[in-house]
């Protein structure tokens, strides 16, 4: 029983310390990141087994903590509200090719990062071509160029609110 | 589907309500991390300066130092000073109370004890002492197992007796 309360606490202490810490905490991660992961796993094991090194405790850890994320996904396919609390909302960051500032700085997200990911997946060159950046609920930003938008099947951004008007 | 929201061109179910609150909430969260972590830097989670504590005292036989805040399966010390004239003869009994040693584990006493006495309700243990006019200390290393607000009571067989607390964090 012990091993599974201490499983069950030190996956609500997660839970709170990274919702806490923000999206862009453990998203992309870089090799700095990863370190931090590491050690992060580190610490809380001890505190996990807590001296039992029994396959028993671990394989019950194993289950408690598996359990746990599929009982919180199975709670929150019910109940939206609980699905924000646990997994954020998204949130744009470039609304129809207007950056939005002040969201960006709170996000702690740079035009270079919204760049970088529209070059690495639609070879995007500048910001003008971006119509659509959100930072999504995993913590990893989408980019939509203008020259991809559906609702632009022209190449030239412009035409679109013609062609729908 | 119809009750996704839409922003500009893109379904997207952002929900600035939830956002601002959430900001608030990291914020209020940030806070009170800074001020955990600020208690552990002053040793109100264990091992710091304002951890450190003493009863009894200059004027009397007895004066123990021992940590005001432990952790669960984390080594502490507990410090018996016999001040000058505690002790007549060669001998020292020290006893502390079954109550608390039942909640720990006592790894080693320094020096090692003569022998020990098991009392109902406290264990004894018997040291030779070599008094000159320094006070001669004995040390008790122990590990909490039980986590709460642990009493501790540890005196002179015969002699004085001191009572202090020891909050063991989980």
């Amino acid at each position: 029983m012990d091993s599974i309360l201490r499983a069950v606490a030190t996956y609500f202490f997660l839970l709170l310390v990274f919702r806490v810490s923000g999206k862009r905490s453990l998203a992309d991660i870089s090799t700095f990141d990863a370190v931090v992961l590491l050690i992060i796993s580190e610490s809380i094991q001890q505190a996990l087994i807590d001296g039992d090194e029994s396959m028993t405790n671990a394989f019950l850890l194993v289950l408690t903590l598996i359990g746990m994320n599929v009982l919180m996904q199975w709670l929150s396919i019910r109940s939206p509200k609980l699905d924000n609390l646990l997994n954020d909302v998204p949130l744009v960051l470039i609304e129809d090719g207007r950056v939005l500032h002040d969201r960006l700085r709170r996000v702690r997200v740079t035009e270079d990062d919204i760049l970088e990911q529209g070059r690495a997946l639609l070879g995007v060159e500048r910001m003008e071509q971006i119509k659509y950046a959100v930072l999504e609920r995993s913590g990893g930003i989408t980019v939509i160029p203008k020259r991809v938008s559906w609702a632009n099947p022209d190449l030239d951004g412009n035409a679109a609110a013609e062609a729908s008007g | 589907m119809p009750d996704i929201p839409q922003v500009g061109d893109l379904q997207v179910s952002q929900d600035l309500d939830f956002q601002e609150r959430s900001w608030r909430v990291q914020r209020i969260g940030w806070t009170i991390f800074s001020l955990i972590l600020l208690a552990a830097f002053v040793g109100l989670l264990g091992g710091g300066p304002l951890s450190a504590a003493s009863a009894g005292g200059e004027n009397e036989p007895l004066e123990v130092q021992y940590a005001r805040f432990a952790r669960h399966r984390s080594p502490t010390q507990i410090e018996v000073k016999l001040q000058p004239g505690a002790v007549s003869g060669d001998e020292a009994r020290v006893w502390v109370d079954s109550q608390y040693l039942d909640g720990v584990e006592l790894q080693n006493i320094v020096p090692e004890p003569d022998s020990a006495e098991a009392a109902p309700d406290r264990m004894i243990y018997v040291f030779k002492v070599n008094q000159g006019d320094q006070p001669t200390s004995i040390t008790f290393n122990v590990m909490p197992e039980r986590a709460g607000v642990r009493k501790v009571r540890v005196g002179l067989d015969g002699g004085a007796t001191l009572n202090f607390r020891q909050i063991v964090y989980p």
